[in-house]
């Protein structure tokens, strides 16, 4: 553009000079020569500084553009706009290395937001359209999912411009890779959640020998059933009501023992780490049917007393489930050494009068905890038990933190020892259960 | 099959699976009672109907070993068949050093609850049966007064009246009369017999059984016993 309008400008000397020396006008003619020379060398001169200018800042430029990417990719920074009018986004490389866009493709709103971790989307929306006019700074951190499957967790900031009725103009902002804190964290995560699926697994091999008995009763009455169908099949006098009955039993049992395995499995999967709606009652009962072979073994009557019209809870049914697992076989454990009609175990869901919260009490009468002891027991490593690994509690303390909830042990008055926790009556707060996740155990 | 007479009593805490013992045993022609509990059975049972157990080991509040123990010596003892969720070998050990017919892990075999519990029934027979011999044997004992007892105790040891007499400082006409009310009273025709009456509770029985001794003629003997033929 430059280079033709300077082309423009000579033309036009060019023509005005010709112009001049056609009209002949003697005398003047030098002098006139004289000034169109100066004029034309004027203007060239102009150019010339010009050109240098624009070379010297289009260098500038260069040379901050390299100085900007140099800083973005040490401070991990990604610069990037949205117009609204065009719906196009402009991003610089690091940005789109970090939400793993390619370099070259052109690129619009939406595939921004495709960029963002499908859970977190929602909020992102959210927050863009709640943002106030006519200029609002914004901060949050929310997951990408980069080529793969591979999260990555970022902060992004943004400014978002808006017209004078309030429509979104422009969207400008950058995004940092929080990548090593984030990722250790996500990492960290990962192992908590392994060592509770650890624990969970240790704790239901402590249970196999009991649910395998457990098991074996629906099969046992299958077994007798199918036999007693046969032996009356073969009769003269067929009797089809009572096959029928034998039937329908069978078909029951194999359900128990669907239910018995299904439980099972439950606990043994890994399981996900989303929070859900949770009834304590079905929890309690669903835990009291996992550890009834063992109970049985030890001798243990448990008593449940739960309160009615308890309020709606949010919580991992799993790890909850845990929890009280745990919770029931270290009562069982303490009163080993009471006599087989002595081992009674009580358990109360109540709401916590003090706090916005309900809570679990499992109570045995057993031989109590050490004075000294009480706090201790949920250290990690700490253990009573001959062959304990000493994380059961320190796990279930860490899962009931989770849950925004306590744990902690008395001592009962009489004998005995209880463990109470809460769980505290959530309105579904999003991204609290994430936030608490990421605590270490603080036992 | 045994007799119709014979019960299995049933004691296991699982509905279903006594139900299902039930159903079968049932179907197989046996007389069944059920119990959900140690303490029911004990509470409810006929000690004088003839019959076996079956018995879960693992059960709450009395468990199955612990019934066999109350039971041993006592007169509602009878063979048991114990049934378990787990064959453990100590427990299996421990329950047939107790008397136990057989160990049987669950879920059983159709086969082998029916052999057990037949030679359960069987062995409840022939238990009865000692029983009642035994009662029959002690009841005449009963009868026979200090002295006689004291001339029985001589007889089957093969002392001759005169030296009976002798030792117990009377006349030998006297032990023989005390002798004949010993042998009529006892329902014993030949010293054979008495020494083996006596042979069958443990009285005076320092003296082996002769092998020569004559077979007791069991249906003259104890003509108020049902007994087998043969």
């Amino acid at each position: 553009m430059c280079q033709s309008h300077c082309n423009d400008c000579s033309q036009r000397i060019r023509e005005i000079a010709m112009q001049n020396l056609s009209a002949g006008a003697p005398g003047n003619n030098e002098l006139f020569t004289l000034g169109l020379l100066a004029i034309a060398l004027a203007f060239a001169a102009m150019w010339l500084v010009e050109r240098r200018r624009r070379l010297g800042a289009e260098k500038l430029h260069a040379a901050s553009r390299e100085r900007l990417a140099l800083v973005s990719s040490i401070a991990s920074l990604g610069f990037w706009s949205w117009d609204a009018a065009t719906d196009s986004v402009w991003a610089s490389k690091h940005a789109r290395g970090i939400l793993a866009l390619e370099d070259s493709a052109s690129l619009i709103g939406s595939s921004l937001i495709a960029a963002i971790h499908p859970e977190d989307r929602p909020g992102v929306l959210r927050k863009i359209k709640s943002a106030g006019p006519p200029i609002d700074i914004m901060e949050m951190e929310l997951r990408v999912v980069a080529a793969g499957s591979d999260i990555r967790f970022i902060t992004a900031k943004a400014c978002a411009y808006r017209d004078a009725n309030g429509a979104l103009k422009r969207v400008v902002g950058y995004i940092v890779d929080d990548g090593q804190r984030k990722r250790s964290a996500a990492e960290l995560l990962k192992l908590q959640h392994k060592l509770k699926h650890l624990a969970r697994v240790a704790m239901l091999g402590e249970l196999s020998g009991a649910l395998a008995h457990e098991l074996q009763q629906p099969l046992t009455a299958i077994l007798c059933n199918a036999n007693a169908a046969q032996l009356l099949s073969r009769k003269d006098d067929l009797n089809l009501a009572e096959l029928q009955e034998i039937l329908q039993e069978i078909v029951s049992d194999d359900k128990n023992a669907g239910q018995i395995i299904q439980r099972l499995r439950a606990l043994l999967m890994r399981g996900e780490t989303e929070f859900q709606h949770l009834e304590i009652g079905d929890l309690l009962s669903d835990v009291l049917a996992l550890a009834r072979g063992k109970l049985k073994e030890r001798n243990v009557q448990v008593n449940t007393r739960v309160d009615q019209d308890l309020p709606e809870m949010q919580g991992n049914r799993v790890e909850l489930q845990q929890v009280l697992l745990n919770l029931l076989l270290n009562a069982c454990e303490s009163m080993s050494g009471n006599p087989a009609r002595d081992r009674r175990i009580e358990v109360v869901v109540a709401l916590a009068d003090d706090e916005d919260a309900v809570r679990i009490s499992v109570l045995d009468c057993g031989r109590g905890i050490d004075i000294d002891q009480l706090k201790r027991v949920f250290d990690p490593f700490f253990t009573t038990k001959e062959g304990g690994m000493g994380l059961g509690l320190a796990i279930s303390h860490s899962i009931v933190v989770a849950h925004g909830g306590r744990l902690w042990a008395t001592n009962r008055p009489d004998r005995g020892a209880a463990f109470h926790f809460t769980l505290p009556i959530t309105t579904g707060k999003e991204g609290h259960e994430r936030h608490n996740e990421y605590s270490v155990y603080s036992g | 099959m045994n007799g119709t007479t014979s019960t299995v009593f049933i004691v296991d805490d699982a509905r279903e699976v006594r139900m299902g013992l039930s159903r079968l045993l049932a179907a197989a022609g046996y007389r069944v009672r059920a119990f959900e509990s140690a303490a029911c059975f004990l509470e409810e049972h006929d000690v004088e109907a003839p019959g076996c157990l079956l018995l879960d080991v693992c059960m709450p509040g009395l468990s199955g070993l612990e019934l066999q123990r109350t039971l041993v010596g006592s007169p509602g003892a009878r063979p048991i068949v114990f049934l378990t969720g787990r064959g453990d070998i100590q427990t299996s050990v421990h329950a047939m050093k107790e008397g136990a017919v057989d160990f049987l892990t669950k879920p059983v075999d159709e086969s082998q609850l029916f052999a057990a519990v037949e030679q359960a029934l069987k062995r409840d027979a022939e238990q009865r049966l000692e029983r009642a011999i035994r009662d029959t044997i002690h009841k005449r004992l009963a009868m026979l007064t200090p002295r006689e007892r004291q001339v029985m105790a001589h007889v089957i040891r093969g002392r001759l009246n005169k030296q009976i007499a002798a030792d117990l400082g009377t006349g030998e006409k006297t032990v023989k009369v005390h002798r004949a009310r010993v042998m009529s009273k006892m329902v014993a025709r030949s010293v054979a017999e008495l020494v083996q009456l006596a042979a069958r509770v443990g009285v005076g029985i320092e003296p082996a059984v002769g092998s020569n001794a004559a077979p007791v003629n069991w249906k003259h003997a104890y003509p108020n016993v049902q007994l087998p033929d043969g």
